[in-house]
């Protein structure tokens, strides 16, 4: 004992001091080395959800994304994306199929071409993996649900726009996007609902209707033709965002800002600087970021109720100058 | 033993602290570095480990469609055996893959590979299953199905080998990074360590050695005789303290043993001195009451009036007073002779042959003198003024108050390395209490012609001769109404220089 508290009063030897700190030192350095690879993740999440959407490009179906990762997060639900980096749905069926077999505990997938992805619906529903489509609906399968835009409430939005901007009177060419001609049912959904907002104007005069095919190179030529054949046409309606930026851009070359009034559809961060500075009177928008939310929560209620509405509307919004502060201010905070 | 080995304490407690330092740093960098090594290199293995599993999945998935395929085409044994491998081999693997859900992409992606695997291995197995019972329709449909789930499988694998080859260039990146950032580290640890313990080394071996040094340098001095340093002050608290502490009580002890003799030799010295001065002080005084005793005579005066008074007798004829006055005038020159000088035997017999012709001269045939001298001896070296003070007591003391004749010998002799001189008298003789009066008398006597009694004569003899015995310098026999016997006994010394 006496040795002992002999060596305790021996510490205070300046040099013992000294090898003590860097003893210290070292150990704390050892200890940091070892804790930064220690962050895992703690929580197991609940299920497996499988999301399979048009393409991984467009900002449209990244803001779905966006809504669907928050909900995973919000019930802690394991997503898994997969997507054609283009629109292709045969690459959809084929990550249909895969979800099918690696038994997922429930898929969330766009529909390109309805008839196909019946077909896969109504498996995953034998094998009891319950499906919710989005933004495009295969209604006479087994989804469970559909998540979307009554697509003739979003041409109805547009041709009201329309009249607001022309007050009444134009003479108008619509750009209809049309690859592989697969949602021709929601396209004319659109048109219909458009028509039924201008036909109450006689002055209104639908002159033409284009549909585009390859994205935004397509609509640019489609525009320039449209410009080009009938110079009396003053009023253009494009039903998606790669149509309207497309649009917008011809309209701009050709030097035609103001003589032409563009509604268009999206709202990308283009689009939305075009609708500031004028050359696009407005937009309608389906909600992507809710419907990806509505979605993932439809799916958890078939997981744990057994129970859920067939068809989820997301609603519509038309953006003008009016509003788009408005609308970037809830975007900004949603983003948060 | 074990308490031997465990106790720590002064210079080895110091080696051994100074030690388990150095070993301590370098064992913790090294340590540190073999760690960093490791841990680097494991993780390094993580990365490669994903791969080479999932390629060696791809392959055997691969190798099982083709198996099937050759069985259902050629029907072969061998390949129902592979096929056989495979599916078990597979089935491990599915078996080893999780099946929870997991927020980690990849790990969602290797759950559906599991799942994948087992529809595979289903639709593998009817497909065999079909051949063997002959069903052409069924097992071409399950083979169809099979090869689709296996492109499926290829396909999530290669997206998830992408994936992993992302994430490991990522993470190999960030590893690398981390690796020169760490080996930078260890660099500086390394260095950092090195010159700790080169400072720590040179540290404790000054301080170890300082005092020893020193300790040594005064030890070198001290063994050069200089005692004259100033005590160490070493506050250490180990052996060499004490060995300091020794060495400063040592050289305190040596230096006042040095001081104890140097005071010694000093008191001696001293003594020595001052028994010298003594002497010294001794023989002046010795001098100074020979000078003294001497100068009581001072004859000068008279043995000039005396002289003229012969010559003035001679001149007017009386022959007789003439020769008496000369005799006078003899024994007063004698004591003119310097005074500090020795005489020789011969003299001092003349002049107590003057001093005898006066007396007859005086008393005519009252006093008879004879003399028996040894004419050998004669050279032979005394103080002056010694036979004719006896012999002038003999006179006073024995025969002046006689009626009868008187009679006076003087005997001078060698006997030895001696000689005798006797003076003997018939006269009244004396007690034995006068004797030693005479002996003993320090007043000088009254009515001596030289002034020196016999007292005086014996101490100057004893100065002389450096005799300290009385008994050995003079004898005196004496018997009442008979006469008296004096007899002086000094060394027979030739020619001595005294050296004043």
């Amino acid at each position: 004992m006496e040795k002992l508290s002999g060596l305790i009063y021996r510490v205070r030897n300046p040099i013992i001091v000294i090898l003590l700190i860097l003893i210290a030192i070292l150990s704390f350095i050892f200890y940091k080395s070892q804790t930064f690879e220690q962050i895992e993740s703690s929580i197991v999440p609940k299920y497996h959800f499988y999301i399979i959407s048009q393409n991984s490009v467009d900002p449209f179906w990244l803001e779905i994304k966006r809504g669907i990762e928050k909900a995973a997060k919000q019930f802690n639900v394991a997503v898994e994306f997969n997507a054609p980096r283009f629109n292709n749905p045969d690459e959809e069926l084929k990550y249909l199929d895969i979800a099918l077999t690696s038994k997922v505990d429930g898929i969330i997938t766009h529909v390109s071409d309805e008839a196909s992805f019946t077909e896969a619906i109504n498996q995953a529903y034998e094998q009891n993996i319950p499906v919710v489509t989005i933004e495009n609906d295969a209604k006479s399968s087994n989804r469970s649900a559909f998540v979307g835009t009554n697509s003739f409430l979003l041409g109805k939005e547009a041709g009201e726009l329309m009249v607001d901007a022309t007050k009444g009177k134009a003479k108008i060419g619509i750009i209809i996007s049309n690859d592989y001609a697969l949602d021709a049912a929601s396209q004319n959904l659109k048109i219909n609902g458009f028509l039924s907002s201008v036909n109450s104007f006689p002055e209104m005069e639908v002159v033409r209707i284009e549909s585009s095919k390859m994205g935004i190179l397509s609509a640019e030529e489609i525009m320039q033709a449209i410009l080009k054949e009938d110079p009396d046409i003053d009023a253009i309606y494009t039903t998606n965002s790669v149509d309207t930026l497309g649009s917008t851009q011809v309209i701009i070359d050709s030097n035609r800002v103001g003589e032409i009034t563009l509604v268009g559809y999206g709202d990308t961060e283009d689009i939305l600087r075009y609708i500031r500075k004028g050359v696009i009177y407005g937009t309608v928008m389906s909600d992507p970021y809710k419907m990806g939310l509505e979605s993932v929560k439809a799916l958890l209620d078939i997981k744990e109720l057994d129970n859920t509405s067939t068809f989820i509307d997301t609603g519509v919004k038309a953006i003008t100058m009016q509003n788009l502060q408005e609308y970037e201010n809830n975007r900004a905070n949603r983003a948060e | 033993m074990l308490e031997g080995l465990f106790r720590f304490s002064g210079i080895r407690k110091k080696l051994i602290i100074y030690y388990l330092i150095t070993i301590i740093l370098l064992g913790l960098t090294s340590t540190f570095s073999y760690y960093n090594a490791k841990l680097m290199l494991s993780r390094f293995k993580d990365i490669f480990i994903d791969y080479i599993y999932l390629n060696s999945l791809n392959n055997e998935v691969t190798m099982l469609t083709t198996e099937v395929e050759k069985y259902l085409t050629s029907n072969s044994s061998e390949a129902i055996l592979n096929y056989y491998n495979y599916y078990s081999n597979l089935q491990e693997k599915s078996k080893n893959i999780s099946r929870q859900p997991s927020t980690e992409l990849d790990a969602l992606m290797l759950k559906d590979v599991g799942f994948m695997l087992d529809n595979l291995l289903i639709e593998a197995d009817s497909a065999i299953m079909a051949k063997r019972g002959r069903i052409s329709s069924e097992y071409i449909s399950h083979f169809k199905r099979a090869d689709e789930i296996s492109e499926h499988i290829k396909f999530y694998i290669n997206n998830l080998l992408n994936i992993k080859l992302q994430n490991g260039s990522l993470e190999y990146q960030a590893l690398t990074k981390n690796v020169s950032y760490i080996s930078y580290l260890n660099l500086m640890l390394i260095i950092g360590s090195l010159i700790l313990n080169i400072f720590l080394a040179i540290f404790f071996t000054y301080r170890l050695t300082k005092p020893i040094i020193k300790l040594a340098h005064s030890a070198e001095k001290i063994s050069k005789g200089d005692f004259a340093i100033q005590p160490l002050m070493i506050e250490t608290n180990d052996e060499i303290n004490v060995l300091v502490k020794a060495f400063n009580k040592m050289v305190i002890n040596i230096k006042s043993y040095i001081d104890d003799i140097k005071g010694q030799a000093e008191i001696e010295n001293r003594l020595k001195e001052q028994e010298m001065q003594n002497l010294k002080m001794k023989s002046v005084l010795k001098d100074a009451e020979l000078k003294s005793l001497q100068s009581q005579i001072n004859p000068h005066f008279l043995y000039n009036t005396l002289n003229t008074a012969a010559q003035l007798a001679m001149l007017e004829g009386a022959d007789k007073s003439s020769q008496f006055i000369g005799n006078v005038a003899d024994l007063f020159r004698y004591k003119l002779r310097k005074l500090d000088q020795p005489v020789t035997l011969r003299d001092e017999v003349q002049n107590v042959n003057n001093y005898m012709q006066i007396l007859k001269t005086r008393f005519a045939d009252r006093i008879e003198f004879f003399s028996d001298i040894d004419e050998q001896i004669l050279e032979a070296i005394i103080p002056c003024t010694i036979i004719q003070p006896i012999v002038e007591n003999a006179f006073i003391h024995g025969l002046e108050e006689k009626e009868e004749k008187g009679k006076i010998h003087l005997a001078v002799k060698a006997e030895g390395q001696k000689i005798y001189i006797v003076v003997k008298d018939n006269g009244k003789g004396m007690g034995k209490r006068e004797i030693e009066a005479i002996i003993f008398d320090h007043n000088p006597a009254r009515s001596h012609v030289s002034g020196i009694g016999l007292q005086n004569v014996i101490d100057r003899l004893r100065l002389f001769f450096n005799i300290s015995q009385t008994e050995e310098i003079i004898e005196i026999e004496s018997e009442l109404n008979k006469g008296t016997k004096v007899t002086l006994m000094i060394p027979n010394i030739k020619d001595v220089v005294f050296n004043d």
